[in-house]
């Protein structure tokens, strides 16, 4: 949309400049219903437009994008659970250890006494 | 607050700039400040459905009103004040009735008798504001929702592409304007421009008040382009400034969690971050403003001229 050569549709869209189509549906649509208390009219020039003001009380708190660039708490959350994952992985490490231990102590064990009581 | 109601179409001739983004956004905007909306879909495809999360219709009602006059089916209260005519398939059957009748010289009533019979319940009162979603590549359709509107919003993209649908919709417009004499171009709303890319959205608003020619203006606020915010809502049906609120309320739930060592699912996290998220909620509520206030504009222009 940057480029020079632009078309200049002003004209189309004030209608000093007819469209080089007819509408689609010209002269298809039946006769316009009379227009229902409230709809659009020119005649009725002392209604009010919809206010702005409203809008405004649900503006939400603009937070600018660049300022979020870190999200402290995902930085926590990050944290905690690497601080978790290296936990859980330490007390993998260590039990499976401990296991070694015992199955290898017990076996042992088990060893000595079958020479002990060895006729 | 106001007895009139201004029936503002969205549209442009090229797929995928985001009108129905764009018009579920500012429905849910203009809703939540206490005006009284009803979105009409006329998309057969039916996209409005996932971003008001209302699901998909078949959009029967609506082809039949258009063809044959019959009354519309209404989904009521998809957000406080804001009511639905949804779209779908059966809108394809809409073309080849107004030509095959067309063709036999018989009229058909369109959109217009049908939206005027149509009220919010509950109340006397009429809507404030009409928002009607249009698909690109259906002229009749489209032709159709420009005889039943005062006001069009076109929404653009910054690239070379979007022109050709500028182009293509106000030789529409134009050929409209001969049916509804009284249809007004509102504005164009930038959409999906990547945030902080402030050069390129003044060059662009540049070009297109060039290619405009003071028919109307640029809306000074544009829609900014982020994906992950555009997943988080169309998968949960939220709004821009729902997901803002979303965000907010998971913010504190992350810290509570955090505080009862409780393991975090990621599985069913928000892909969108919180601070992009109330950036994109204050887009949406900006331009709300900017087209309530242009509408208030136009209008008070008209009754300078009906009191000449």
């Amino acid at each position: 949309m940057t480029g020079n050569a632009r078309p200049n549709l002003g004209g189309l869209f004030n209608g000093s400049t007819p469209a080089d189509r007819v509408s689609s549906i010209a002269g298809r649509l039946g006769p316009r219903l009379v227009s229902a208390p409230g709809t659009p009219s020119a005649e009725n020039p002392t209604i009010e437009a919809p206010t702005v003001e409203q809008a405004a009380d649900v503006t939400q708190q603009r937070t600018d994008h660049r300022a979020g660039w870190i999200d402290p708490i995902r930085v926590l959350e990050l944290y905690f659970g690497a601080l978790q994952a290296a936990l859980d992985a330490n007390r993998e490490f260590v039990m499976g250890l401990a296991g070694v231990f015992v199955t290898r102590g017990t076996r042992f064990r088990d060893g000595l006494d079958s020479i002990r009581t060895r006729p | 607050m106001c007895d009139m109601r201004r029936v503002v179409a969205i549209a442009n001739g090229k797929g995928g700039v985001g009108k129905t983004t764009l018009t579920a956004g500012l429905a849910g905007q203009v809703a939540a400040a206490g005006h009284r909306v009803l979105v009409v879909d006329t998309d057969p495809q039916g996209n409005l459905g996932r971003d008001l999360g209302y699901g998909s219709g078949d959009g029967n009602s609506l082809g039949l009103a258009i063809t044959h006059g019959l009354p519309l089916d209404v989904i009521r209260g998809v957000r406080e004040r804001l009511d639905v005519v949804p779209g779908g398939p059966s809108l394809w059957d809409v073309a080849p009735a107004f030509t095959s009748r067309g063709a036999r010289g018989q009229t058909l009533p369109g959109l217009r008798p049908a939206l005027e019979r149509l009220r919010p319940a509950g109340t006397d009162a009429d809507y404030d504001l009409v928002l009607i979603d249009t698909p690109p590549g259906e002229p009749i359709l489209q032709d159709l929702v420009f005889a039943s509107s005062d006001y069009l919003i076109i929404p653009t993209r910054s690239d070379e592409a979007s022109l050709d649908g500028l182009v293509v919709v106000a030789q529409r417009f134009a050929a409209a304007r001969a049916v509804n004499p009284d249809l007004t171009l509102l504005g164009v709303a930038l959409f999906g421009v990547r945030a902080g890319s402030t050069r390129l959205i003044t060059r662009v608003r540049s070009a297109l008040q060039e290619t405009l020619g003071g028919a109307a203006p640029v809306f000074s606020t544009s829609i900014r382009y982020l994906e992950s915010a555009a997943v988080d809502m169309r998968s949960r049906g939220l709004l821009p400034h729902e997901l803002a609120q979303i965000h907010r309320e998971d913010k504190s739930q992350r810290i509570n969690r955090l505080r009862q060592g409780v393991k975090v699912d990621t599985g069913d996290a928000l892909l969108s971050r919180d601070s992009s998220a109330a950036g994109l909620a204050g887009d949406y509520s900006d331009l709300a403003r900017e087209v309530l206030g242009s509408i208030r504009t136009r209008d008070d222009a008209a009754r300078v001229e009906v009191a000449v």
